[in-house]
């Protein structure tokens, strides 16, 4: 199945780390894909307003210049954009005047009927790669990393849309365990992190975060792990804001799936991106660098 | 002009919406159709002067035959067909012809719908004038259905109840105190349930089901399941012994897994009938993975229960030297164990020697039948010759051992290693047979000493039990060189203290256990360096992982994928080559076949090589002897039915036969040569009957009651002490850690079959054997009284399924006085007193988006009683209760929640829990509290839903097999919501209780009341014409309107 990679605009700037990782994770699994050549705007959160139908416009567009690049998928990286394209797709396919429309509207891809597949990376490494496949890349397995496994919202609501159970998601906890890691049991997986609060309200954003990040490491977590670019920054970065507010606030790091896969993988931390991060994951890039080490050494 | 056969009435009017047009352009159809009827327009024909008329002119015309054409079949036919009777017409049906609409558009439907039904009305001509069967059949044994049998038995007629568990009584028992009055219902319900067992009218068929109704209204024939007890109730008394004598405690549905009940139990002390019942579930996989059948299952129970005699006997029925095999076994049962997929598989085999160890010298001697002179002699006194020596003795045949060496074990002595098999163990165990009096002859050798046709002339059969103790050669080059020996040849010297010490580099040539007994001897007696080379790789390797891992830790090297190509040395072994292997396809025993790699030669250098690829008998006087044949492997061919050799009476059995195997592989072969000897001698064939037992093996185990807990490990001797040091280096367990290791087990068969229930029982009621029966019954009218149940918790995900989050009816179970805790309340988790809980109202209710979209109806108040209980019961407990809103239509419940609410305590909370999850050792709740309109946190002890209602899943699939109609949600639809709500969608079905909807108890029992009244009139009718007979379904089904 060959992928059109839609990265979307954050992947492009503040989640840049995401997509790099997430580049190396899917040439070291072979996934047969390219960046799509040209792309808009996902439509993002202007795509629930139902009776604009103006606002479907730059989501179908995407789709269909996937299917016009000859490609018989899309995969994303961001949850929003994930979201947004399946929910247009949907919103399409489930009217007709609507679909008329819309399809009338970009008459120059010609006729649509809807229906054309949008996954997320996750769900590529899983259903189509395998977990065990994944295993077996993890030359270096994260043994003994006790990761808290954070989704968030988009990826997994409203039901018809997300990739897994809304209440009870298991997706980046398997994948985690596949990397060798031990994903910690972590009730609030699922707890809103504070989503766009972090613009207009940021001290708002900062108490939903410091929630999430304080049950983690309740339930024993020693990172946080997501496939979210907002969830990333509200969590992340948003810690200057929480230390603000409370400050004997210890900081929690937080890296996304791509980076735990890569490093797994072998590739180098410095190129993953780590920088940006206000929390740096230095645990697990120690005990990596000294398992390394650990087998080096009998040599 | 004649007098038409049939008349048709057009009903009109304006509330059915029936224009003038519309019914005349029927009328015109159905005259031009049906020439000989009579086609009317009548104006509101259901009004007294509608139907008048219609009466007046069938009667004037002298019609046998009246069709209405109206809407609302179902409510209208009873009316019509009365009066219509009364006035001398045989035969009326009601059908809707318009059931979308009148206009032009529908005239030709309406035609069809009519002309239909004119079809359905001529073969209706001669009416049966039967009564109905004076019978009711009551479907289910709750509050509903034991109200409706006892209203219809006192009428005078006779009732049938079934009900699917072993007592009536439905949830209303398993309930604490019920609202408003607060009453025990044990007590207000137990005068009921005993009127209905002891009701002249009334046959009671508990533990029963419906397997299918055939027939019409008024005459159904029903057969009904009576599904096996394994108790004989005719003769149980209800003593309760088999259930104390019942070492197997599985999940108790009666109080919703918040206690455990035993495999032979009965729910509840009042039970009706006052009966016990065996919960069986198949076999056990550890036991049918048994070679000697051993039951596994029955002895971990009486383990888990610390009764070590029990277990004893149960083990020794099949397994005669339980210490033995408790410390060589390779357990095949636990490979089979389901406890497994849960964590690890239980220690069967620890147990077993743990039970064997405690019982050591307080062994209880089993007693032989009387002897009847006929003698069996077996030649050889291993773990096969002495189990069928021993199982003869039993059956009182006189038995003599003829054993080549001066003492009994065969391998258990010569072969396997002290240090794992204590020599003390082996000689206590196997002094059984002679101390029974099987006569043990010593020394004596089968061909120089005795003979076969010897022992045939003296004996009236004989079993030949030589094992297998000659090494297979390795069949290469120096293998005559000093040095190089087979193991068990190697082994049986070490065993007789020949062998003081071994020095330099050993190299064990296998991947069996024996390759490992060769090289942890050699470890011990001192040898500076021992390999095992093996041809294949770890997971093809024969010999048990502990063995592998215990190597290991001693020291052994393994080195895989290598086979020898020659011995090298002069005149006294030096080294072995080999040559590397890779590994190709399965071969015929489904292990991956080693494919040697060309060039790969390379050495390792030995002192001693042992040869340890397998074994053959050594039995060199067979070998001249043509009636003996041999098969390729060296192992005698016998008839692999019988084990009879070619010799008529002469039978064989274990390693002779089987080539090396197991001890517990001997053991089943001298069980199962034992029945064969005695079933010659006895004059029957031995071929007949033989193939084993089809067994049900249970394939997934019920997790529900499963205990917590890591398998057990034995104490060991340190790895560096054991050089030089040949006593047993497992020290077992000890009784603490057996009954732990016992309680792991998860019965996944329910019932053990150890058979002690039925010594327990005086008035010997137990029939393990039991089977289902079936029995007929005829009946006029079927009350369905299925109920209902709870929506599981585990369908709300945002909940955490948690010990401590229950629903309603566990908390009941929790409260109520008879219950497990005797009333007090302990959380599930740990036992502790709970101090704050939350109730959860709408747990699945009113929740069209992911659950039911229906309310349950008596929630809000049960709850409301729930919280009161729970605060009578704790002491300063505090209850917050979450509600969408309190529903109180009923007489005195709004008062019953305002007495909750201002006098109780109870902290209502207006809003919907959104999430509930562990927070240490409390759960966290998290909700809305919409009349301060904030979010709440609340962190509770316990947490208890109250879950939707929804009808039970036996009636649904009831229903389904009766074609009553039913709602998306299972619930059974009545023939009209509002004026027929008793009736089900096929005549002579009624329903009473919740199967219909959700309700709370004077509500069934007021629907059951009201059931049994429409039951009694429909059976009391007077005899008419139109009374019983065939409904044609499909001229109602048009009943939109």
């Amino acid at each position: 199945m060959k992928y059109g990679y839609y990265p979307g605009c954050t992947l492009k700037k503040n989640a840049a780390s995401f997509e790099k990782s997430a580049l190396h994770v899917m040439k070291a699994a072979g996934i047969e894909f390219r960046e799509m050549k040209v792309w808009n705007c996902c439509g993002t959160s202007f795509g629930l307003t139902k009776d604009m139908l103006i606002h479907q416009i730059a989501p179908v567009r995407n789709i269909l210049r996937a299917r016009q690049e000859g490609f018989d998928a899309i995969v994303t990286l961001c949850s929003i954009c994930y979201n947004t394209l399946k929910r247009a797709d949907s919103f399409i396919s489930s009217d007709s005047m609507v679909k008329r429309r819309i399809t009338g509207f970009l008459d120059e891809y010609g006729p649509y009927e809807g229906g054309f597949p949008v996954f997320h990376l996750l769900e590529v490494l899983e259903d189509r790669i395998g977990l065990g496949a994944v295993s077996k890349l993890a030359i270096r397995p994260l043994s003994g990393l006790r990761a808290a496994a954070y989704y968030g919202c988009m990826l997994v609501r409203p039901a018809e849309l997300g990739f897994d159970s809304m209440e009870r998601p298991g997706r980046l906890r398997r994948f985690l365990k596949a990397l060798g890691a031990e994903p910690v049991d972590f009730p609030l997986s699922t707890e809103c992190c504070g989503a766009y609060h972090a613009v207009g309200e940021p001290a708002t954003a900062a108490e939903f975060s410091r929630k999430i990040i304080d049950d983690a490491r309740l339930r024993g977590a020693e990172i946080i792990v997501t496939g979210c670019p907002l969830c990333h920054h509200n969590l992340d970065r948003g810690q200057a804001e929480i230390i603000r507010a409370w400050p004997g606030f210890n900081p929690m790091p937080v890296m996304y799936f791509t980076q735990a896969a890569a490093l797994a993988f072998g590739e180098p931390a410095a190129g993953l991106g780590f920088e940006s991060n206000f929390a740096p994951p230095q645990v697990l890039l120690d005990r990596l660098a000294g398992a390394a080490a650990g087998r080096e050494a009998p040599r | 002009m004649t007098a038409p056969s049939t008349c048709v009435f057009i009903c009109r009017c304006d509330a059915a919406g029936v224009d003038a047009q519309s019914a005349a352009a029927l009328a015109e159809d159905v005259s031009a159709a049906f020439p000989d009827a009579a086609a009317h327009v009548v104006e509101s024909g259901c009004s007294p002067r509608g139907i008048g008329g219609i009466v007046e002119s069938a009667r004037s015309l002298g019609c046998a035959r009246v069709l209405v054409a109206s809407c609302a079949p179902g409510l209208h036919m009873t009316a019509f067909r009365g009066m219509l009777a009364n006035a001398g017409t045989a035969e009326c049906l009601v059908v809707n012809p318009f059931p979308d609409g009148a206009g032009p558009a529908q005239r030709k439907k309406a035609f069809e719908a009519v002309r239909d039904a004119m079809g359905k009305l001529a073969p209706c001509a001669e009416p049966r004038r039967e009564k109905p069967v004076p019978r009711a059949l009551v479907v289910g044994g709750g509050v509903a259905g034991i109200q409706a049998s006892l209203d219809i038995a006192n009428a005078g007629y006779k009732v049938t109840l079934v009900e699917k568990e072993s007592s009536i009584g439905g949830h209303m028992l398993q309930l604490s105190e019920v609202f408003p009055t607060l009453d025990c219902p044990q007590c207000i319900m137990t005068p009921k349930m005993v009127e209905v067992a002891q009701h002249d009218n009334i046959d009671l068929r508990a533990c029963s089901e419906v397997e299918f109704i055939e027939g019409e209204a008024g005459k159904f024939r029903a057969v009904i399941r009576r599904k096996a007890a394994f108790i004989d109730w005719a003769k149980c008394t209800g003593c309760g012994e088999c259930s104390a004598a019942c070492p197997v405690e599985i999940y108790s549905d009666w109080d919703r897994g918040t206690a455990r009940k035993k495999a032979t139990s009965r729910p509840f002390a009042q039970a009706v009938p006052n009966k016990f019942r065996i919960t069986k579930n198949g076999v056990s996989p550890c036991r049918a993975a048994c070679p000697a059948a051993c039951n596994a299952h029955g002895y971990v129970a009486f383990a888990s229960q610390g009764k070590w005699a029990e277990a004893y006997s149960l083990i020794t029925e099949r397994i005669p030297f339980p210490g033995i095999v408790g410390r060589v076994c390779p357990h095949p049962c636990e490979d089979a164990c389901h406890r497994r997929g849960v964590d690890q598989a239980v220690s069967i085999c620890v147990l077993k020697r743990f039970v064997a160890d405690r019982m050591r010298g307080r062994e209880p001697l089993p007693v032989p039948a009387p002897d009847h002179g006929k003698k069996v002699a077996v030649v050889g006194a291993g773990p096969a010759g002495l189990t069928a020596a021993l199982k003869l003795k039993l059956k009182g045949y006189k038995v003599c051992v003829f054993e080549a060496s001066d003492r009994p074990g065969g391998m258990l002595v010569w072969g396997i290693p002290s240090y794992r098999l204590p020599r003390d163990v082996v000689r206590d165990e196997l002094a059984l047979p002679a101390k029974l009096g099987v006569e043990m002859h010593f020394n004596r050798r089968l061909g120089p000493d005795i003979s076969v046709d010897g022992l045939r002339r003296e004996f009236d059969a004989v079993v030949l039990a030589l094992g297998a103790g000659k090494s297979w050669k390795l069949g290469i080059e120096g293998e005559n060189l000093g040095g190089v020996t087979g193991a068990v040849e190697f082994l049986a010297r070490v065993n007789r203290g020949e062998v003081a010490s071994v020095r330099g580099r050993v190299l064990v040539i296998g991947g069996g256990n024996t390759a490992f007994d060769a090289a942890r001897s050699a470890i011990r007696l001192g040898a500076e360096n021992v390999t095992i080379a093996y041809r294949r790789s770890i997971e093809e390797m024969p010999a048990n992982p502990g063995e592998v891992e215990g190597a290991g830790a001693e020291g052994v090297k393994i080195v895989f994928l290598a086979t020898p190509l020659r011995i090298l040395g002069d005149g006294k072994a030096g080294a072995v080559e080999f040559l590397r292997n890779e590994l190709g396809p399965p071969d015929k025993t489904g292990r991956r076949r080693p494919v040697a790699v060309q060039g790969s030669e390379f050495r390792i250098e030995a002192d001693l090589v042992v040869s340890a690829i397998g074994q053959a008998p050594d039995a060199p006087f067979l070998d001249n002897d043509a009636r003996f044949a041999f098969r390729k492997t060296g192992a005698l061919d016998v008839d692999m039915v019988t084990l009879q050799t070619g010799v008529k009476g002469v039978f064989a059995a274990g390693d002779v036969v089987s080539g090396p195997d197991t001890v517990v592989g001997a053991i089943a072969s001298g069980m199962y040569v034992a029945e064969s000897v005695d079933l010659f001698l006895t004059g029957a064939d031995p071929s007949f009957g033989r193939e084993p037992p089809a067994l049900n093996v249970v394939e997934k185990p019920d997790l529900r009651a499963a205990r917590a807990g890591e398998r057990a490990k034995a104490a060991e001797k340190a790895p560096g002490a054991r050089r030089g040091d040949f006593t047993e280096f497992d020290l077992g367990i000890t009784e603490e850690q057996a009954i732990a290791e016992a309680r792991r087990c998860l019965n996944c068969a329910g019932c053990c079959e150890c058979m002690n229930c039925v010594k327990a029982c005086e008035p010997k009621a137990v029939d393990h054997a039991m089977q289902d029966r079936f029995e007929e019954v005829e009946a006029g009218a079927v009350v369905l009284a299925t109920g209902y149940d709870l929506y599981p918790v585990a369908k709300i995900e945002e909940y955490a399924p948690d010990p401590d989050v229950i629903d309603g009816l566990q908390f009941e179970r929790l409260l109520c006085p008879s219950g497990p805790t005797d009333g007090r309340v302990l959380r599930p988790s740990d036992g502790k007193e709970p101090k704050d809980v939350v109730l959860v109202a709408c747990a699945g209710s009113r929740d069209p988006e992911h659950h039911k979209p229906y309310c349950s109806r008596v929630c809000c108040l049960y709850s409301t009683k729930l919280a009161m209980l729970y605060r009578h019961a704790v002491h300063g407990g505090k209850v917050h209760y979450f509600y969408i809103d309190v529903r109180t239509d009923g007489k005195m419940y709004e008062e019953f929640y305002q007495r909750a609410q201002q006098e109780e305590g109870v902290n209502y909370v207006k809003g919907k829990v959104s999430k509930i999850y562990r927070v240490g050792d409390r759960l966290r709740v998290l909700g809305a509290d919409l009349l301060a309109g904030k979010s709440v946190s609340v962190d509770a002890d316990m947490v208890v839903l109250a879950m939707a209602m929804v009808p039970n899943q036996a009636g649904i699939d009831l229903g389904r097999k009766l074609g009553i109609a039913m709602n998306e949600h299972g619930f059974m639809t009545e023939q009209h919501g509002l004026l027929m709500p008793l009736e089900s969608s096929r005549p002579g079905f009624f329903f009473a209780g919740t199967c219909q909807g959700p309700k709370d108890i004077p509500e069934c029992v007021a629907h059951a009341s009201g059931t049994a009244g429409r039951v009694l009139s429909f059976f009391g009718r007077k005899s008419r014409p139109a009374e019983v007979k065939k409904e044609p379904a499909s001229a109602v089904a048009g009943q939109g309107s």
